[in-house]
């Protein structure tokens, strides 16, 4: 149905009409808390704080792009902030040790991988509900991380590293255009292979995608595997850029991923959503975060409302949705 | 007329698949005793024993409050949420309004574990959320909440009468004991032999044919929600009394092991499968998983990581045995 209306609408304007119609309703939110923040905190709109912000934030995209691809075909990776983290412990051990950058990251990246055979196998083979099993190797992963680092963060100060995560490409940071490179290649991935269509194929129904022919295992298995490779890809980074590996880093991350896929409009099980405007549900966490933060609220506070809000968030884009149909 | 008599007689067979199903796993509890008693000498220890089993007792409690809500094909990851919530709010009366009698503390923990039961409830129920998601988000909110409140403090020295719940035994035999039995009678009871337990049972199996033959499953759902957020407070209550602190993130270390106890004790995270004596079962296996780590001196920084594996080769080998039984079609 989505690939007769993507051929129909070849039209730029009527693609991008199409795309404004079926913004998420948290868009409008996400505008007022800008225009909010922007009158109320000054120095929430300064250019520095933005880059900085958004550098930050790069991490979140990246999984909540992933936590996306996995709801719309009926999985769900509670274990992607684990793979950050671990990842991150990974390549902190592995500089110590001595090795050089790049065998570092590779084998970094190579442990998020693993996680995801882990738990695409799991799923994909054994049939076993997606989110028992990721809640498994989450605390495997993390109680792997809390004894590898004995529960303290591991500092590393490798040149071509800290480049990566403080450098700038024409201008623009590292982090960031790692993540637009990911977002670009998911982005063909899902709209523009066959891959892409498997997912959501099996998303709406998994027997009929089964029976005419798709191997839904290795889909499922190969999505699980992809999706981990990138949050491990991410875990580099963002270790690269506090140049510490944190065996706590990654905790909250995978909620947030999943709670910005679900406020951008994917519905698990259902076939429905796009990695596109799963940005808005990351823009929100951002916004609001960022903005509590330059108004000055205390730290746990900060933390209760955001969660409060991401709350608020996802019941508020399934009522109005609700109204709609 | 005819329908009546057919519910019931489908549903005996289910009890008594309750009760051979917990057969192996209590095989499982017998032979790992029987492996600690052989490398460790303290294991037999009437000492090591009576800690065991008043050890044991806050998790069954807190497996009950999970165990509920998995059989209806639910689960609740805010559980451990819950846990801390409940102590916090009972501590912080205690601490605070000296004034107010001990029993009242405790119930307005209780009723703060079937508050967020309740809330837990509208969003499966009514916005229909995918109970992991719903559940995990009400989690980061009410952590956050109990964070914000306590700003990283803990509470700590609460009065010896309240601390009676934790500490003191009757019979040689440590209080919190009698209570974990006690709980798990009620809840064997409201599952077994009553009209709510059969309807757990039924939305858990087939929520549509539950709704099709007059179940209202939105209720039952928002009622389990808040019944096991009233035990996990209470859980939650039990640990302040035993340990004497509590803190924001109290509970979050038991929401692991009591979900591992719930799959151990043979409950389908698929609902309607299953039943409380199992999670029993599954709690004291824990346990002793845990009493035989530190007895064998591997440090805690692993048990993280064990509990982990302990619960993806559990589900793995449940999984492993239903495609064995049930030959699904793929």
């Amino acid at each position: 149905m989505q690939i007769n209306d993507s051929i129909k609408n070849k039209n730029i304007t009527t693609r991008l009409k199409r795309f404004i119609d079926n913004l998420p309703p948290l868009t409008w939110v996400v505008l007022a808390l800008i225009i909010f923040f922007t009158i109320f905190a000054p120095g929430f709109s300064k250019l520095s704080n933005l880059a900085n912000v958004i550098r930050r934030e790069s991490t979140l995209w990246v999984i909540a792009t992933m936590a996306t691809l996995l709801l719309i075909s009926g999985g769900l990776d509670l274990s992607l902030g684990s793979a950050i983290t671990l990842s991150g412990v990974v390549l902190a051990l592995m500089l110590q040790a001595g090795y050089n950058a790049a065998i570092s990251s590779f084998v970094a990246i190579l442990s998020g991988t693993l996680i995801g055979v882990l738990n695409g196998g799991l799923v994909a083979m054994l049939g076993i509900p997606a989110f028992i099993v990721t809640l498994g190797t989450m605390n495997l992963v993390d109680g792997l991380a809390l004894a590898l680092t004995n529960k303290m963060a591991i500092f590393f100060d490798n040149p071509t590293m800290v480049y990566i995560g403080a450098g700038d490409i024409l201008g623009i940071p590292i982090p960031i255009v790692i993540a637009v490179v990911i977002f670009i290649i998911s982005y063909i991935l899902f709209h523009h292979t066959s891959f892409g269509r498997y997912l959501i194929a099996i998303g709406e129904n998994k027997e009929g995608t089964h029976l005419s022919g798709v191997n839904t295992k290795r889909v499922t298995w190969l999505i699980f595997v992809y999706a981990s490779t990138m949050a491990g890809i991410a875990g580099v980074v963002l270790a690269s850029r506090i140049q510490t590996a944190d065996p706590l880093v990654g905790v909250g991350w995978g909620f947030e991923a999943v709670a910005a896929a679900i406020m951008g409009g994917t519905v698990r099980g259902d076939g429905k959503g796009d990695i596109t405007y799963t940005i808005i549900g990351v823009l929100f966490i951002l916004v609001l975060r960022n903005g509590l933060t330059v108004i000055g609220l205390p730290t746990e506070l900060r933390i209760a409302v955001v969660g409060l809000c991401t709350l608020g968030g996802i019941i508020f884009d399934r009522l109005i949705r609700r109204r709609e149909i | 007329m005819a329908d009546k008599p057919l519910a019931v007689k489908k549903f005996k067979p289910q009890l008594s698949s309750q009760i051979m199903g917990t057969i192996p796993r209590i095989m499982i509890l017998l032979i790992m005793g029987t492996v600690l008693a052989i490398t460790s000498p303290h294991f037999l220890k009437p000492m090591n024993l009576i800690n065991l089993m008043a050890m044991a007792s806050i998790p069954i409690v807190f497996g009950l409050a999970q165990t509920i809500v998995v059989l209806t094909g639910n689960i609740d990851l805010s559980l451990g949420a819950i846990f801390s919530m409940g102590s916090v709010i009972t501590g912080l009366i205690m601490k605070n309004m000296e004034f107010v009698p001990i029993p009242i503390a405790i119930l307005a923990g209780l009723a703060t574990g079937a508050l967020m039961g309740f809330f837990n409830g509208i969003l499966m129920a009514k916005i229909k959320l995918p109970s992991f998601i719903g559940s995990f988000a009400l989690r980061v909110a009410v952590t956050g909440i109990a964070n914000a409140i306590l700003q990283g403090y803990i509470i700590y020295a609460f009065p010896e009468n309240f601390r009676v719940l934790g500490l003191s035994r009757v019979w040689g035999i440590p209080v919190p004991v009698y209570i974990s039995v006690v709980t798990f009678f009620i809840v064997w009871l409201i599952l077994n032999r009553t009209k709510f337990g059969r309807r757990i049972y039924a939305v858990g199996a087939n929520s549509e044919a539950a709704r099709l033959s007059g179940i209202k499953n939105e209720r039952v759902i928002i009622m389990v929600y808040i019944f096991a957020g009233i035990l996990a407070a209470f859980a939650g209550i039990l640990q302040t009394a035993r340990v004497n602190s509590t803190h924001a993130f109290y509970g979050e270390t038991s929401l692991l092991p009591s979900i591992a106890a719930v799959v151990i004790g043979g409950t389908s995270m698929f609902g309607g499968v299953g039943g409380v004596f199992g999670t029993v079962i599954g709690a004291i296996i824990m346990n002793v998983i845990q009493n035989g780590l530190n007895l064998l001196g591997i440090p805690s920084i692993y048990q993280q990581f064990i509990v982990g594996i302990i619960i993806l080769i559990a589900v793995a080998i449940d999984q492993l045995v239903r495609n064995y039984t049930t030959k699904k079609v793929r």
